[in-house]
């Protein structure tokens, strides 16, 4: 069975086995010299060592030799099931290229720059008929690895050599196991899986591990890292717009900065967009204290827009940078059919500042006769008053369309029609308005449906709508169908605001004219928020833009097809390929990603948890579970000895050899004890009998009997 | 016991004492002042009446100088200072109640002879003559009691003082001669304790007394089987001088020397 030696600097420990025999030789050497009034006695009996004394002497002496020899051998940590002696090995390395390993390791280089070598030692070890492969903890598409064993080494090594850092954070379990299954493809038998790692405590606590290591042996090689000392600024979490932006509306984007160091730091925040504009100011960011800054953009045309941020003058290079998507729109229409008293404060909220600057929506007016025309324009929504309903029923029929193609309608009473009943609408609309009630009181108004998507950004923590002191002065309650939904009613039940859903599209009746004199709610802020989530409706605004960490999960919609990425800004990338092959982004940036028709955007940023200085101490990795492991510091790439990577798959010896060496140890007491029993005693006793023994005290003579 | 002058000791030959013994008949020769006429007037047959003769005790005593004897580990003398010393005692015993008492020394043969002694006055130059001999030499107790046996004319109390190293067959016709010669043998035996339980540990070399002889053994590995050759070899001694009609003793030197000789004091 090939065996050998972890740490072999226990080796030089092996001539101590001869120290029983030194021992030995030397007692032997001082024995006693004593005068003896006659040998005649030792004559007749032959006083010369017995054959069985001998025997039992030299085993004695072998056992100790052998305890001796294996302590020393369980020191030098043996392993069973080497290539050196003949054996190959099939050997697989995985390089930890998350954020963290862009740090200084303590040999003064890169943790990733260490691990690299190091790797490169590994594989230049190979010897001819060994297998060797390289994977990424990271899969990063931007490096040409070979895959699988079947990679010159050399080859190998220099693909190792363009080894740079991602900005994010691996699932560790997902690439052990991915490493061990191809380990298992490797025709040697022995197998090793080397892995080389600062062991990032968020990384390596992560998951779970649930592979089995059949016949491989793990030896993870602990890259130390060198403690922070100054202030180490990374970029935590970025706000990125969830909603298309209209053009030339200035977005603020909120980022987080944290200083993991144990100092204060004080650092330059850039920012930088696809137009060029570009701007810097000095933070300065307490450790352990996310600060938070404020970045203003604003895009001029219509379209997806970029936008990068890092940080500069930091000690660590490690989740300084993010990027951001956006997703700009054109303006968009909202007719309002009648004249602008008609609505009172509603076209304000629709339209904040009288233009589209601020949402994006220009509020339109337009006469009844116009309805159907503009309807073709498809507008982003209609108001509309009671009063002018249209009376033709093609009109009606062109305003049921547009709503059943996803538009969006809105019925108002107008805030001066008086107390009289308002015009009867199309049937298809099942609703209708009573008579206009005024409230002595002012009644209070509540709000219904907790879910509905009219309540979005109004909901307080436990998820119920907040308009605060709400109260109706004058309303006509909403005569609604069983179809619709009541959102708003009054404190005495009359119906004040209701929701039907047509095709793809919604109405919206309301009860109340949008006027002060009516209720206190034009009054509130939340009034454009509320007005806002009626014009766009509550369907998921398709934004062609995905931001996720860098290394995290993108999926392309179609795995079958062909796909292509492409960087726009930060990491390069230029992949075309099966869209099942694409590795994912490991690094920040904007990458453009097409298939088929379709084009989208990825924004990658860096993961702030690589930053976070804490890395496991220990020598056993929980994660690998039980998967036989054995932790080896590497602070620098010579500590990878010619023996530590000529490991096999074969389980330590060490255990066995303390425990064979306890049960030596046992039967050397055993049998020496056996040797030095009293033999003196027992003839004194056989000599004198017991009743004038008592007799003999140890001080008095012992009294020889006549014969 | 025979003696040369009158003493506390009943002699073997009939004499003039006060303590009858026997009636014999008269036969030609006889001094006729021996008949006791009271009997022939009683019995009409002429008859001599005898009486036990007392004679003062002679006494040799034989003490081993040989280098054997020149060895302490157990007790508190050497053999030899020990038997010396009982030497003495047994002489000044002797003296004391009378009787006279010769003392020689022996090795290989006898060495030194003083000659008997019967009061303290001249007791005490042998005594501190005794003082000068050491131990020294091989020796051979056979040929030395034959030697013994020769010088001695008179029929005595023979005391040997010796550690007996030598095979018993060997010694047994030395003191088979003595009681040919109808001496009266007694025969102590003086042995160190270490001898018998030999309580050296570990490998030690011994080396012969009297031979110089050298020879390594493992202390702890023999103790045994030469406690067992001991035994039978004193067991051989005892039977053998018991079989030759002498008193035999065997004495630690770590028994007090009164104490020993009273082992032979009710013996006198």
């Amino acid at each position: 069975m090939p065996f050998l030696l972890s740490h072999p600097v226990a080796a030089w420990l092996f001539p101590a086995v001869a120290l029983p025999v030194l021992f030995h030789l030397f007692f032997r050497l001082r024995r006693q010299v004593r005068d003896f009034p006659s040998l005649m006695f030792f004559l007749r009996i032959d006083p010369r060592l017995s054959a069985k004394r001998k025997i039992h002497e030299w085993i004695v002496l072998l056992l100790r030799c052998l305890f001796i020899a294996l302590l020393i051998l369980a020191l030098a940590r043996p392993l069973l099931g080497t290539k050196g002696s003949g054996e190959h090995v099939a050997r697989l390395i995985l390089i930890d290229n998350s954020g963290s390993m862009a740090a200084p390791a303590t040999a003064g280089v890169s943790k990733l720059t260490l691990a690299g070598r190091a790797a490169q030692k590994l594989v230049a070890a190979s010897r001819p008929g060994d297998s060797v492969a390289a994977q990424l903890m990271i899969p990063d598409p931007t490096l040409t690895l070979p895959r699988g064993f079947d990679a010159a080494p050399a080859l190998l090594g220099d693909a190792i050599g363009k080894l740079t850092p991602s900005d994010g954070a691996p699932s560790v379990p997902k690439a052990v196991r991915a490493a061990l299954a191809t380990l298992d493809t490797a025709r040697q038998p022995l197998r090793e899986l080397d892995i080389l790692t600062d062991l990032h405590q968020k990384n390596w606590s992560r998951g779970e591990m649930d592979a089995q290591a059949t016949g491989s042996q793990i030896i993870v090689y602990r890259l130390d890292s060198v403690p922070l000392t100054a202030g180490s600024v990374s970029i935590g979490p970025v706000e990125v717009p969830s909603r298309s932006i209209p053009v030339g509306r200035v977005t603020p984007v909120r980022v987080t900065l944290e200083n993991r160091g144990p100092v204060a730091a004080r650092v330059r925040l850039d920012d930088a967009d696809d137009s060029g504009k570009n701007f810097s100011r000095d933070v300065e960011v307490a450790p352990n204290a996310p600060t938070p800054a404020t970045l203003i953009f604003s895009f001029a045309n219509p379209g997806f827009h970029w936008a990068e941020v890092w940080v500069e003058g930091d000690a660590a290079p490690t989740a300084n940078r993010a990027e951001i998507g956006f997703w700009t729109t054109g303006v968009q229409k909202a007719l309002f059919v009648g004249g602008k008293n008609d609505f009172a404060a509603m076209p304000y909220a629709v339209s904040p500042g009288g233009n589209s600057d601020l949402s994006g929506i220009d509020a339109v007016f337009i006469g009844a006769e116009q309805l159907t025309a503009s309807l073709a324009a498809r507008p982003l929504a209609v108001v509309l008053t009671w009063e002018n309903w249209p009376q033709d029923a093609a009109a009606s029929q062109a305003l049921r369309d547009y709503v059943s193609r996803g538009g969006t309608l809105f019925l108002v009473p107008a805030p001066d029609a008086g107390v009289a009943v308002s015009r009867p609408a199309a049937a298809w609309l099942d609703a209708s308005l009573g008579a206009l009630v005024t409230a002595k009181d002012a009644e209070p108004v509540v709000l219904l449906q907790d879910g509905d998507a009219l309540w979005r950004d109004l909901r307080d923590a436990d998820g119920r709508p907040r308009l605060g002191l709400l109260r109706a002065f004058q309303y006509r309650p909403v005569k609604a169908g069983p179809a619709w939904q009541i959102l708003m009613t009054s404190a005495t039940g009359s119906s004040l605001l209701a929701r039907r859903d047509v095709g793809q599209g919604r109405i919206f009746v309301s009860g109340l004219a949008f006027s002060p004199k009516w209720s206190s709610l034009p009054l509130k802020g939340a009034f454009v928020v509320l007005v806002q989530n009626a014009v766009f409706g509550d369907q998921a605004e398709h934004i062609p833009v995905q931001a996720i960490p860098a290394a995290g999960d993108f999926h392309f919609d179609f795995p079958d097809a062909q796909a292509t990425a492409k960087s726009l800004a930060g990491s390069a990338l230029d992949w075309n390929g099966q869209a099942r092959d694409f590795e994912g982004f490991p690094r920040a940036g904007v990458y453009e990603i097409s298939q088929r028709d379709h084009i989208g955007w990825v924004t990658a940023s860096g993961n702030a948890d690589e930053a976070d200085p804490h890395f496991l101490p220990r020598a056993q990795v929980p994660l690998l579970g039980a998967l036989p492991h054995e932790v080896l510091p590497l602070a620098h790439e010579d500590d990878i000895s010619q023996t530590e990577f000529s490991q096999s798959p074969g389980s330590s010896l060490y255990r066995w050899l303390l425990l064979v060496a306890l049960l030596v140890l046992l039967a050397e007491t055993w049998l020496a004890n056996e040797r030095s029993s009293d033999l003196g005693k027992k003839l004194f006793s056989s000599l004198v009998p017991p009743a004038s023994r008592k007799k003999t005290a140890p001080k008095k003579p012992v009294e020889l009997t006549k014969a | 016991m025979q003696g040369g002058i009158q003493g506390l000791h009943r002699s073997p030959d009939f004499g003039a004492s006060v303590e009858f013994s026997e009636y014999r008949d008269y036969i030609e020769g006889d001094a006729p002042n021996l008949i006791d006429w009271q009997v022939f007037a009683k019995t009409d047959r002429y008859m001599i009446r005898r009486f036990q003769d007392e004679t003062s005790l002679r006494a040799s005593i034989l003490v081993d100088a040989s280098a054997s004897l020149d060895f302490r580990q157990s007790g508190p003398v050497t053999k030899f200072e020990y038997a010396c010393s009982l030497a003495a005692g047994l002489m000044y015993m002797l003296v004391c109640q009378g009787d006279a008492a010769a003392l020689s020394f022996f090795t290989d043969r006898v060495t030194q002879r003083f000659a008997p002694v019967a009061s303290t006055e001249t007791l005490s130059p042998v005594l501190l003559e005794m003082e000068k001999v050491e131990a020294g030499g091989a020796g051979h107790i056979e040929k030395s009691l034959h030697e013994a046996a020769e010088m001695l004319k008179q029929r005595s109390l023979v005391v040997v003082i010796s550690d007996l190293l030598q095979p018993p067959a060997q010694f047994a016709r030395g003191i088979q001669h003595l009681q040919h010669n109808r001496h009266d043998v007694t025969v102590f035996h003086v042995l160190d304790a270490a001898e018998i339980a030999l309580p050296m540990r570990g490998l030690v070399e011994l080396r012969d007394l009297e031979t110089r002889e050298k020879l390594l053994i493992e202390a702890d590995e023999i103790r045994p089987r030469y406690a067992q050759a001991v035994q039978g070899y004193l067991a051989e001694v005892s039977r053998l001088c018991t079989a030759c009609g002498a008193n035999y003793f065997t004495i630690d030197t770590r028994t007090p020397i009164l104490e020993a000789l009273g082992k032979r004091a009710n013996l006198f």
